[in-house]
């Protein structure tokens, strides 16, 4: 029977080191402007700033501008960006997943045009993978590119590209050939969002804002030099980037806000809080150590997929829990609550409406699911 | 699992000769039929590889190594059910003796009473008072205690023979007793921190932590070969989606008990309180999960002794509430939090 190994282990001083000069970093951005951390989302001249201490693309290497650090210095920093509800929007898809990719499979040009410039945090990416009729059947995407002279011309449609109205670039997956099965037949192209034929529309969600698009690509033109990796190796390119991105902080941290606020509130709470601000506290010190393993695990070099799938799952389903649990403390029926309790029922009224997609993005619970439990009968 | 396996070579060895000797030494159908009783030969086989005084130094009686050790053949012995006090001995009544300079019996399993006993020196030092759910007194020699007078407190080894002895059982079969003592001597004592019994309790809680992650793997083990063995509709269980679901959320929650496990090992090597709460909350709940999806895997066959499953779920529902459940230490150790107050509760969490 395949067994899920997480690695286990301790932090060590540099890493400690690092995180309590984040800290100190975001205390200072705090103290010259709170509402960075209101939940902005996106926020360039922050991107930069972070860009200009390193730590953005910190495993990027130094000759591509980047800091040649490990995997877990990058987790670490996540980490604290996450905990703080930093405004991360305008890098985050670039450093986490187009950086790897680029080092992975992109051409040296490439490699030289972009990544020290997402290193900065000013190259933004969007990712253009799911479609309208593309979402967890990712390989039945329909968004084609058919050859032109040297280059390439791409139509269809992209939804849930996080970002696709503020960043310059998208990482398109499309079907470059028809007659090969349906994963075979998959190419990732650089597309620039500002050609000619991009059209970029806001998607509304639940909570009123609009950070997702969608993108509609009529008869774009990709020169040949944006293809990334080989013509007909997308779905294998993809494969391994999901691998590494299900076991990352942001899939428990996105409520952490509720139990900041949960916390302070507590004491003009009912004395039963302190149950659910200890459950919480539990789950976040294990999700911390597991997720940190699988970050050591990447480092090493492993692949640890199906862990990570089993700790999205976990992390996802934990983090809509903070959610439920807070909220049996935040219904106050007093007509003036306390100032700590109106707070907490805030976060608990805007995160309500972010907490469904949480078990969706990235692979729905159900598809993770099946992942593990394939591993396990196989 | 790195956290309770990092180890030495010779952990290793050990291990691996444990391994051998459970699989082979220890008969699963006499153990089912001796549910409760002491598997006498086993106790004897591990006594004489040194598992059960694992941790202790040498110098003090005890077969060395380091308490990761110890930590692994708590779990190792788990993953087979084994009905014997090796946590007791080794993580407990044997590490509170020797962290207070005593020496460890030779050859003894050793119990450890959590409540605090009466002490009383009159010329000589007597103890007094009752310690309930002491796993395996009846059968150990000695029962490890912390006696109080005052404001200060001793360490204080006993024979269990002088205490009266009311037999008792949690719901895994496992012999918990009722010790009372009326003015016993003990056999050596030594002043001990007030602290003492809320760590033995933090201690506790993490070799049960670690016993818990044993015991999921080996029902993962037994799920999964349910789901391909067990056929309904002319395929194997596991081919249906809603089945295979339940074997991944099994899964998923065996990943948050090596997590909590890991969590533990460190408890036993720091004495971190507030790690041994998020260790026995989140291997608390995770046992109730998957105790629960595991009988549902299994259905109506699971319910029997015949099967066995219910070795290892009695286990996972006795050992989640023993040291404190899952709810006792997420009520006190989310009162610290609150009270710890104006800080950033990340940091609280995630030292730096």
């Amino acid at each position: 029977m395949y067994r899920l190994e997480v690695p286990l282990a301790h932090e060590t001083e540099a890493e400690r080191t690092l995180r309590g000069e984040v800290r100190a970093f975001l205390a200072q951005e705090k103290e010259a402007d709170p509402d960075t951390f209101a939940g902005r989302g996106f926020d360039a001249g922050f991107s930069e700033r972070l860009g200009t201490r390193g730590w953005l693309g910190m495993t990027i290497p130094c000759a591509y501008g980047g800091a040649g650090r490990s995997p877990v210095e990058q987790f670490v920093v996540a980490e604290e960006l996450l905990a703080a509800r930093a405004p991360i929007g305008a890098h985050h898809a670039a450093e986490r997943q187009t950086a790897p990719m680029l080092l992975r499979y992109g051409t040296e040009a490439q490699r030289r045009r972009f990544l020290p410039e997402i290193a900065a945090g000013r190259a933004g990416f969007a990712l253009g993978m799911s479609e309208p009729d593309s979402g967890s059947d990712l390989a039945s995407v329909r968004t084609r590119a058919t050859p032109d002279g040297s280059g390439w011309r791409v139509t269809g449609t992209k939804v849930w590209t996080s970002w696709a109205d503020r960043v310059g670039h998208a990482v398109v997956l499309c079907r470059t050939s028809a007659e090969e099965s349906k994963h075979a037949g998959l190419s990732q192209l650089i597309v620039d969002l500002r050609a000619p034929g991009v059209d970029v529309r806001p998607i509304r969600t639940l909570d009123g804002t609009a950070h997702f698009c969608e993108v509609i690509l009529d008869d774009v033109v990709v020169p040949a030099d944006m293809v990334l990796g080989n013509i007909g190796d997308g779905w294998k390119q993809i494969g391994s980037e999901l691998a590494y991105e299900r076991g990352g902080p942001d899939r428990w941290l996105s409520t952490f806000a509720v139990y900041a606020a949960l916390v302070r509130a507590a004491p003009d709470l009912e004395p039963e809080a302190s149950v659910a601000i200890g459950r919480c506290a539990a789950w976040y010190r294990v999700l911390h150590a597991l997720s940190y393993g699988i970050a050591r695990a990447v480092a090493e070099g492993r692949e640890p997929a199906v862990e990570a799938a089993a700790v999205k799952d976990l992390g996802t389903v934990f983090e809509q829990r903070v959610v439920s649990l807070a909220r049996e403390f935040a219904a106050d029926a007093r007509p003036v609550p306390a100032p700590l309790v109106s707070e907490l029922a805030t976060a608990v009224r805007d995160f309500t409406l972010l907490a469904p997609g949480y078990t969706i993005r990235g692979g729905s619970t159900e598809i993770l699911r099946t992942i593990v439990s394939r591993e396990l009968l196989r | 699992m790195t956290g309770a396996r990092s180890m030495t070579a010779e952990a290793k060895v050990l291990e691996d000769a444990m391994r051998r000797l459970l699989a082979t030494g220890y008969d699963t159908v006499s153990a089912r039929a001796a549910d409760g009783e002491w598997p006498a030969a086993l106790w004897d086989s591990l006594a004489g590889m040194g598992v059960p005084w694992l941790g202790i130094p040498e110098e003090r009686g005890g077969s060395g190594g380091e308490v990761a050790d110890a930590a692994l053949a708590v779990r190792v012995a788990a993953e087979h059910a084994v009905p014997l006090p090796v946590a007791e001995t080794a993580l407990l009544a044997g590490w509170a003796l020797a962290a207070a300079g005593l020496d460890v019996p030779e050859g003894a399993a050793l119990a450890c009473a959590l409540q605090p006993l009466r002490a009383e020196e009159a010329g000589e030092l007597v103890v007094s008072g009752t310690a309930g759910d002491v796993g395996w007194a009846a059968r150990c020699e000695y029962t490890v205690a912390v006696a109080g007078s005052g404001g200060s407190s001793r360490v204080v080894l006993l024979r269990t023979a002088d205490a009266r002895i009311e037999p008792g059982a949690n719901i895994a079969g496992e012999s918990r007793d009722r010790l009372t003592f009326d003015r016993a001597h003990p056999v050596a004592s030594a002043g001990a921190s007030q602290h003492l019994p809320d760590l033995l309790l933090a201690r506790g809680a993490a070799a049960r932590s670690i016993a818990i992650s044993g015991v999921v793997d080996r029902v993962l083990e037994l799920c999964v070969e349910h789901a391909r063995t067990r056929h309904q509709f002319g395929k194997p269980i596991g081919a249906f989606q809603a089945v295979a679901h339940l074997l991944a959320r099994i899964a998923g929650a065996s990943v948050a008990a090596q997590g909590a496990a890991a969590l533990a090992v460190r408890v036993l090597g720091e004495n971190d309180v507030s790690l041994a709460a998020a260790a026995k909350i989140v291997a608390g709940e995770a046992a109730g999960t998957i105790a629960e999806l595991a009988h549902q895997v299994h259905g109506a066959i699971g319910m029997t002794r015949e099967h066995d499953l219910h070795r290892y779920t009695r286990r996972l529902w006795a050992w989640r509430d023993e040291y404190g459940s899952d709810r006792y230490w997420a009520r006190r150790s989310g009162t610290e939090l609150i009270d710890a107050g104006a800080g950033d509760p990340w940091h609280d969490l995630v030292r730096a």
